[in-house]
């Protein structure tokens, strides 16, 4: 215990004083978490003071934090980025004088700049160790440097999340299907997992059948539970799994999963209820982002997503002036992680480009002490994709059967508004348009018109999701194709 | 009152103390920590305050040993009824009891700060060794404890000097770390760290072992304490005895003998729930009869489905319930003709019957 309290200790004094924080004292209290866990069967009733737990806290204490952290971040990156020393300079500001109401003094960083020159926001007295690439939907994408300090107490808190958050033990065995080059967050599951005693199975996003094959097959391992039971994936590979599931004659009790963790794209209601009941599972999401670790979101009862502000600083603005979202708008979310959590690459009002809309009254829920938004609503891209959200077409299309998963569809510009060509699996479908365009009316979704394709080549180019990210393997699950000459 | 009488008060108090400790343990829940648990180093701090502590109030005017010792009492007594009472109404009370005993001090009755003394450290030698056991202490951090205060006290009391000083210019003393009876020369008194780990070990034992443990603790360590007792009464002894020296091997034995009957000890949790052993301990490491049945499935031919190399099989009690191209197949086969539980999956594949050896030329098994 001595310990244990020694390490909770040089924690907190290394966060009040914003000086670097040792890894091995984030370690030091997962690992305990974990030792406490397996003495005493639960975890204690404080446990929501942890780091990352989402704790309340005076909001004076956080108020005088949250402008230390402000300041200390700030004057890291003006000291030892090229980007932000030239901008500082250029503006005069000083950031030892910056506040919570001043800070928007200091201007938003558009991801074109990072993705531009990465270097330009590493650290100088950093170490730099990993580079982690975000997936580059858009076509080019984004590095961001990580120290190994980072990594480690990066993988401490996903360790304590996994254990109070997710409730991991060690009978369990975590599966991840997301991309197996993406190195940081596949280090985070499977460094978390093992650590905690569970077992950990790394599938990739290989097709969904030989997913779907791995995730019923039974383990056979004395003290785990008989099959898998957590997985972790993205939205899109999610509907891959679900389309493949309820084509394919499976069924829920084929498999022993008990929780699905989505994140990286945004998840629809309807693809929620749909893989719940496909595959048997709780379905979760939480709001996470490369270069914004550790900060990030947890949804609550309520349908709020609260924003973490012990690690960072989160803004809501409009993506255009980046002028604040008033209550009930949409705007974008902007992060400022905070020193020392964050060493290397150093962010100051990163514009992450996630739409999300602001509620317009106070939250009651048991988060109401934590900022809230709505759920990611999809990315901005244009004023279109604030009238014409991405969570409201994937609500609109997820819902149907008739829609192949992932929903592929692309939304074309017209004088009248945007037209919504979706990929279906056959035509003439006159009840399915007569339905979408009718919920779309409900939805309030401003469109010229909806048109159906059963042929991918009429479509119009579409967006790539993550579940385009196939991974080859050698084994195969489906019936042999025969191919023609070889009988 | 005669040397005898106070022998056997001693001894009977040390017993109740002892039975209290145990009610408190089984009936009262102390909060805990949301991180940590009792662990080795924590034996060796509290290693360092036992030694550090006699040194320190040798040099320290009685005064400021008496206000020390005051706040620690009065600290562990709020702890240790708080669960009971509540914290403020703890608080209260606590307050009350040190005020008083020091009130009776500063009116010179010594029979009343020597009573008041006596309760208020076995009130807190209740607390601290329920807060200990409580917090996750296992038999082993027990007997380490108990192996190194045998040690110690075998210097300080038996081959030095430093507790019979130190016993001399504490006795007396309102909140003196002793559990006296008497204060006559030698006094008939019990030292704290005897106290404690007599107190300690039974409810330390009980977790980790069961009842049978804890009460073949209690019973060693009251016998150890009446031996000594009758030691004294019979002349045999007439100074300061170092009981640690007695009592910490025989806490090492009891430990060791235990661990190995019962391969180990159970957690807090498993205390609580009420499992007889510990889970580790009953955790079977022979291989699964499951598995060992799937090696050689029976009624495969049952399944009447054209299987192939590299087919793969569902297993259940050693018979084939299912067959498919790939794992997951085979499983949901079974499913599929009505088998419930989740079956062994393994490969379809002739393998050798147990001594034959792979040297033969049949076609149809892998390699």
């Amino acid at each position: 215990m001595f310990g244990t309290a020694l390490s909770q200790l040089r924690y907190g004094m290394a966060i009040l004083r914003n000086r670097r924080i040792r890894p091995q004292d984030l370690e030091r209290i997962a690992r305990d978490l974990i030792a406490t866990l397996a003495e005493f069967g639960e975890p204690g009733a404080d446990s929501a003071l942890l780091p990352g737990q989402a704790g309340a806290v005076d909001p004076a204490v956080r108020r005088t934090v949250t402008e230390r952290s402000l300041r200390a971040t700030a004057r890291a990156a003006t000291r030892h980025t090229a980007h932000y020393r030239r901008t500082f300079d250029a503006l005069g500001i000083d950031p030892s004088s910056l506040t919570p109401e001043t800070w928007d003094r200091v201007p938003v960083t558009p991801k074109e700049a990072l993705r531009a020159l990465p270097a330009a926001f590493v650290s100088a007295a950093s170490a730099p160790a990993l580079m982690a690439l975000t997936t580059g939907t858009s076509g080019t994408p984004t590095a961001v440097w990580f120290s190994r300090a980072e990594v480690e107490i990066s993988v401490a808190m996903s360790t304590v999340s996994a254990v109070l958050g997710m409730g991991l033990r060690p009978h369990h065995t975590m599966a991840y299907a997301g991309c197996s080059r993406a190195t940081l967050p596949l280090l985070n599951v499977e460094e978390s997992v093992t650590r905690i005693g569970a077992s950990f199975v790394q599938i990739g996003t290989v097709d969904p059948a030989v997913a779907l094959d791995r995730l019923a097959t039974p383990l056979g391992l004395r003290g785990k539970a008989p099959q898998i039971t957590h997985l972790t994936v993205s939205a899109s590979y999610l509907s891959a799994l679900v389309e493949e599931a309820e084509r394919n004659g499976w069924r829920a009790k084929d498999f022993g999963l008990e929780s699905i963790g989505v994140g990286g794209e945004v998840l629809s209601d309807p693809l929620r209820e749909r893989a719940a009941v496909a595959l048997g599972a709780r379905i979760s999401t939480a709001y996470m982002m490369t270069e914004a670790l550790p900060s990030g979101g947890t949804p609550c009862a309520e349908g709020h997503l609260h924003h973490t502000t012990e690690f960072g600083h989160m803004e809501i603005l409009d993506p255009v002036t980046h002028e604040p979202t008033p209550p009930g708008a949409v705007g974008i979310i902007v992060q400022t992680p905070y020193v020392p959590y964050r060493d290397c690459t150093l962010l100051l009002r990163y514009a992450t480009g996630d739409l999300v809309r602001r509620p317009g009254a106070e939250p009651t829920c048991e988060l109401a002490h934590l900022p809230a938004t709505s759920p990611v609503l999809g990315r901005w891209s244009g004023p279109r994709s604030i009238a014409v959200p991405t969570r409201s077409v994937l609500n609109l299309l997820e819902s149907e059967p008739d829609i192949p998963l992932p929903a592929r569809y692309a939304l074309v510009d017209r004088p009248g508004g945007p037209v919504l060509h979706v990929l279906v699996r056959r035509t003439p479908a006159a009840a399915l348009l007569g339905r979408l365009e009718e919920r779309a009316t409900t939805a309030g979704l401003a469109l010229d018109g909806i048109v159906l394709h059963d042929d991918p080549a009429t479509l119009p180019p579409t967006g790539p999701v993550r579940a385009d990210l196939r991974e080859h393997t050698f084994e195969s699950v489906r019936p042999a194709v025969r191919v023609a000459g070889q009988a | 009152m005669s040397t005898a009488l106070a022998l056997v008060g001693l001894n009977c108090a040390v017993a109740a103390i002892t039975a209290a400790g145990a009610v408190y343990f089984t009936r009262v829940r102390m909060p805990r920590p949301p991180v940590g648990r009792y662990e080795l180093p924590d034996v060796a701090v509290m290693g360092v305050v036992v030694v550090a502590a006699p040194l320190v109030y040798l040099a320290a005017p009685r005064t400021a040993v008496a206000v020390v010792f005051g706040l620690v009492l009065c600290a562990a007594l709020q702890f240790t009824l708080a669960p009971l009472i509540g914290g403020g109404r703890a608080w209260s009370a606590a307050g009350a009891l040190v005020a008083a005993t020091a009130g009776c001090a500063f009116a010179d009755l010594p029979i009343a700060v020597t009573a008041l003394t006596d309760v208020l450290l076995a009130v807190a030698v209740v607390g601290v060794a329920n807060m200990w056991a409580q917090s996750g202490m296992r038999s082993a951090h027990a007997a380490w404890f108990a192996g190194m205060l045998c040690c110690y006290d075998l210097v300080a009391t038996g081959l030095t000097s430093v507790m019979d000083r130190f016993a001399t210019q504490v006795m007396g003393l309102p909140f003196a770390p002793l559990l006296a009876v008497t204060q006559g020369r030698p006094p008939v008194a019990l030292g704290l760290g005897d106290l404690l780990l007599l107190v300690l070990f039974p409810l330390v034992a009980l977790k980790a072992f069961g009842r049978a443990a804890a009460l073949l603790a209690a019973g060693v360590g009251l016998a150890v304490s009446a031996s000594v007792s009758l030691l004294f009464g019979l002349g045999v002894l007439t100074g300061a005895f170092p009981l640690l020296t007695a009592l910490g091997p025989l806490i090492v034995l009891q430990h060791v003998l235990w661990s190995r009957s019962r391969s180990g000890e159970r957690t807090t949790a498993e205390w609580r729930a009420g499992t007889p052993r510990s889970v580790a301990a009953d955790a079977p490491t022979d291989p699964d009869p499951a598995l060992l049945l799937a090696l050689e499935p029976t009624d495969v031919d049952a399944l009447r489905a054209e299987l192939s190399r590299g087919d793969w099989l569902a297993v259940v009690d050693g018979r084939a319930v299912g067959s498919g191209k790939s794992p997951g197949q085979a499983r949901r086969d079974a499913r599929l003709r009505g088998c419930e539980s989740v079956p062994v999956i393994r490969q379809h594949w002739a393998g050798p019957a147990a001594g034959e050896t792979t040297g033969d030329t049949d076609t149809g098994r892998l390699p």
